[in-house]
């Protein structure tokens, strides 16, 4: 694991490198905050999805629940005296009830990917409904700081993005919460007979992958002006890619927050430097297929290698 | 890990030399934030971008997206777009709000901005802060005026397909074809369909089955209106006209085999020959424009291409 | 008395895999479970354990009902090493020891919510000591042999001073000198006051450290003396039957 995120990095580097031979903007400091920002949202759900896949199990709803709790969040703090505390709570709780939701069910036999795949319809629905169809403009100036705002000069999507990276890795690797989601992934009989409730730890999990979403759907609508119910829409599935770049493996067992967020770097780079480059978003497209295969063949190799040993 | 490691550093330093010499994608003069070119109407909008742009010696770099909905992908390409310092920046936001950051900066590095498609509402944008030169775009509502207009002095019962509730140029088109429409028409039933066939088909079949006597189908876009005549087909129905709105390939195919009636077609190509023109002049004497820049609209019949006398047939696709 | 069953039932869809199955277990005495492959040897036990729930009857453990979840049964002192011992492969050796079981840093006697990592490297450590196995803790559970995993299981069962340690088949993998150590192990536990139930095919085996030996068959009991008054033979000749 360690190797595979050293070369993970060095082929960042690798990517830099050709971009700024490319473009003289590539490699300023703006563009640099700007390739941070935009991986923030991405970022986000890569780091929830690394537990999740790290747990055996998988997490499409997240896109949809980043729309539907800043939906719901929104319309119901408008008149609120507290705006922006009573917006965060409602965000994180509707994200939390329906992860949890996903989780319940999950503990209870349902494939994840169903139960998941069922979440993404609902929530996305209840969010159309919610918002009638129409983004929510209007935020509280407090919620455009989250997305807009800058701290010493450093956009505050970047804080907050570092914040949860520090966060999540002190949780995955040094929490019971983290270690019993790996090792659920890892076998689950092992971890039910050890003592681990699980049904209750899958409601947790997916409650906190759907608090990572919130977060990220906080910042998206802080970011773009409004609260929109077709906010994330497959964002689940590059999230995914980014998780698998960064060296998750989908059989479970094994997760990196680390290599969750270099894998969302890589995606944002890609998109940040093909876009300054004006190569076509279709290229674009092929490009991250090329990278997601070639990332995981080479995973795949060093995998067969270290197995041999 | 430490051969690697030199290695790499040896073709990072390699690159910077070698970076000095080449050229570079950057000097660019004009941006242009355009939507999702899987759809046509986007696809020749981004045509005519390019094309025009060669034409007059400009440089233009055109950023589009995946998916027509990605309003923070768009956010991403327009603060890209800022760091390359372009003259302009031509665009077409995915909402109306979520270039708004962007675009107050935009404004404060004096960078022009055009919008394209006229989706944008001139008030909320000032709201912003940012300061918009003008709009190229369709009138939606002459738009649904025009396919009003088509049916002056007809009579009988009018079938609406409506865009989603969510659209606001859906709504404009089927405001302008309504309070427009002759005396000698009664709508009967005005339904959303989303821009889908599937569903434009399955009302007209339930309308028509109710109403044998419905005369006219008006949707608010070509999709719909070629379920409609797919349904009407189905049904063995003759009598019923259906008209449509944009002009796609396919509804000028279905409007030459005699299928659909006719299409009020908006003209992409021409609207971005517009922006690219107008943009290049106003960046040349910066002479302000009335802010709602329309470009011509063209009903489009058997007839109309019969004829092939329309000036503006060339930028039918 | 430590352990008392009582009237057990549990179906497998059409199997009835324990049927009326009552047993009970003195504190401080290895019991040898006997039978064939299917007889109900292990589900008897996880029943006990709470790996599975028994359709009817009755569990006691040192005098309480026993609650019917892993967790619970750990609690109250009851350690299981399964027949496929258990392991997070991809984990490693000293996660595999402390799964369910974590230290945690305390700060000023006040406990936080993160992983004593290296209190529990040591402990895990010293305890692969005491089981003469030699095994680096940090390696990954998948990288061991057998023996070693085998190590790994019974640290696991043994972290905490069980009442009563079940071992599923723990010889069937192992070879001669690993098999001695394992029933060296059962006699010095059995020296402490645990109580061990060793299920096994190798007869001579349970002969060496048993004191009773239960036989079952088709889900039942059906055969239950004290080693003392039995023999090998006599117990193979029920076993061929
Ligand atoms: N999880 C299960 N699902 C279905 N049948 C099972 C399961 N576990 C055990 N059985 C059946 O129950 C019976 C008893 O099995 P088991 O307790 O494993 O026997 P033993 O350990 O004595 O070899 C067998 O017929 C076995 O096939
Ligand atoms: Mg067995």
């Amino acid at each position: 694991m360690r190797t595979y995120l050293g070369l993970m990095f060095v082929g960042l580097l690798l990517l830099c490198a050709v971009c700024s031979f490319l473009s003289d903007v590539f490699l300023t400091w703006p563009n640099f905050l700007n390739i941070l920002t935009a991986s923030a949202t991405i970022g986000l759900l890569a780091i929830g999805a690394s537990f999740i896949i790290g747990s055996g199990g998988l997490d499409l709803s997240v896109g949809s629940l980043m729309a539907l709790s800043s939906v719901v969040a929104i319309q119901f703090s408008t008149h609120s005296p507290f705006p922006f505390l009573q917006t965060l709570c409602l965000c994180l709780v509707v994200a939390a009830v329906a992860g949890g939701v996903n989780g319940f069910l999950i503990g209870r036999k349902i494939p994840a990917f169903i139960a998941t795949l069922g979440m993404l319809s609902l929530a996305r629905g209840l969010a159309l409904i919610f918002s009638n169809g129409r983004p929510v403009y209007g935020l509280p100036d407090s919620i455009l700081f989250l997305g807009q705002g800058r701290v010493i000069g450093i956009p505050v999507p970047v804080f907050i993005f570092l914040g949860i990276i520090l966060f999540c890795h002190v949780l995955l690797r040094h929490t019971k919460f983290g270690r019993y989601s790996l090792m659920i992934g890892d076998n689950v009989n092992a971890a039910r007979n050890a003592g681990i409730r699980i049904q209750r730890h899958l409601i947790w999990l997916y409650a906190f992958s759907g608090m990572l979403a919130a977060v990220a759907g906080l910042l998206f609508m802080g970011r773009v002006n409004a609260a929109d119910p077709n906010a994330g829409m497959m964002y689940e599935l590059t999230a995914i890619t980014a998780t698998i770049i960064g060296g998750t493996s989908l059989s479970g067992g094994k997760a990196s927050v680390i290599g969750a967020v270099l894998g969302a770097l890589i995606m944002s780079v890609l998109q940040n430097g093909l876009t300054l480059v004006n190569v076509p978003s279709y290229y674009q497209q092929v490009a991250v297929g090329i990278v997601l295969i070639v990332a995981v063949a080479f995973g795949q190799w060093r995998g067969g290698h270290a197995a041999t040993n | 890990m430490m051969q690697l490691k030199q290695s790499f550093l040896g073709l990072l330093s390699v690159a910077f030399v070698m970076s000095g010499g080449i050229a570079k994608a950057d000097q660019v003069d004009i941006i242009a934030l355009i939507s999702d070119t899987s759809n046509p109407y986007w696809k020749t909008t981004e045509d005519g971008l390019e094309n025009t742009a060669k034409e007059m010696g400009i440089k233009i770099n055109v950023y589009s997206l995946q998916n027509a909905a990605d309003s923070e992908g768009q956010l991403n390409q327009c603060e890209a777009a800022l760091l390359k310092n372009p003259k302009a920046i031509i665009f077409s936001p995915v909402d109306s709000v979520n270039l708004g950051s962007c675009l107050r900066k935009a404004t404060e590095k004096k960078i022009v901005l055009v919008d394209i498609d006229g989706n944008i509402d001139e008030n909320r944008v000032k709201e912003m802060g940012s300061d918009v030169a003008f709009s190229v775009g369709s009138n939606n509502y002459e738009i649904g005026k025009k396919a009003a207009e088509y049916l002056d002095g007809q009579t009988g019962k009018v079938l609406i397909i409506e865009g989603p509730s969510s659209s606001p140029n859906g709504l404009f088109r089927v405001q302008g074809f309504q309070e427009n429409m002759g005396k000698g028409l009664t709508v009967i039933a005005s339904q959303p369909a989303d821009w889908d066939r599937l569903k434009a088909a399955d009302i007209t079949s339930s309308v028509v089955t109710k109403n044998p006597d419905l005369s006219i189908v008006f949707a608010a876009n070509d999709t719909m209106a070629l379920g409609a005549v797919e349904a009407l087909r189905a049904l063995n129905i003759n009598s019923v006209k259906v008209i449509g709105i944009d002009g796609t390939v396919d509804a000028v195919q279905s409007i030459k085999e005699g299928r659909l009636t006719a299409s009020v077609a908006q003209l992409p190509y021409l609207m971005a020959k517009e922006a690219i023109k107008k943009t290049d002049a106003f960046l040349k004497d910066r002479k302000a424009l009335p802010f709602r820049q329309y470009v011509p609209i063209l009903t489009l019949d058997q007839a109309v291409f019969e004829r092939n006398d329309d000036p503006l047939l060339q930028y039918v696709r | 008395m430590l352990l008392r069953i009582e009237g057990l039932h549990k179906h497998y869809g059409g199997v009835h895999a324990l049927d009326d199955v009552s047993l009970s277990v003195d504190t401080g005495t290895v019991i040898g479970l006997v039978g064939d492959n299917g007889a109900g040897k292990s589900t008897l036990m996880k029943c006990v354990t709470g790996a599975e729930k028994p359709d009817h009857g009755s569990i006691v453990f040192d005098g309480q009902p026993i609650g019917l979840t892993p967790f619970d049964s750990r609690q109250a002192g009851i350690e299981m090493i399964y027949q496929d011992l258990d392991l997070c492969l991809r984990q490693d050796v000293t996660a595999n020891i402390f799964l369910g079981r974590e230290d945690l840093v305390h700060l000023w006697g006040m406990q936080t919510p993160f992983m004593n990592h290296k209190a529990m490297n040591e402990s895990g450590r010293a305890l692969i000591q005491t089981l003469n196995a030699d095994i680096d803790v940090s390696k990954e559970a998948g990288s061991l042999s057998g023996g070693q995993r085998q190590a790994v299981a019974i640290a696991r069962a043994l972290l905490h001073h069980p009442k009563l340690l079940v071992m599923d088949e723990p010889t069937a993998a192992l070879g001669v000198r690993e098999i001695t150590k394992v029933l060296n192990l059962i006699r010095s536990l059995k020296d402490q006051g645990i109580t061990v139930i060793l299920i096994s095919h190798r007869l001579s085996d349970i002969f060496e450290v048993a004191d009773r030996i239960v036989m079952m068959r088709h889900g039942k009991i059906v055969d239950d003396n004290a080693v003392s008054e039995t023999s090998l033979t006599k117990v193979t000749q029920r076993l061929m039957m």
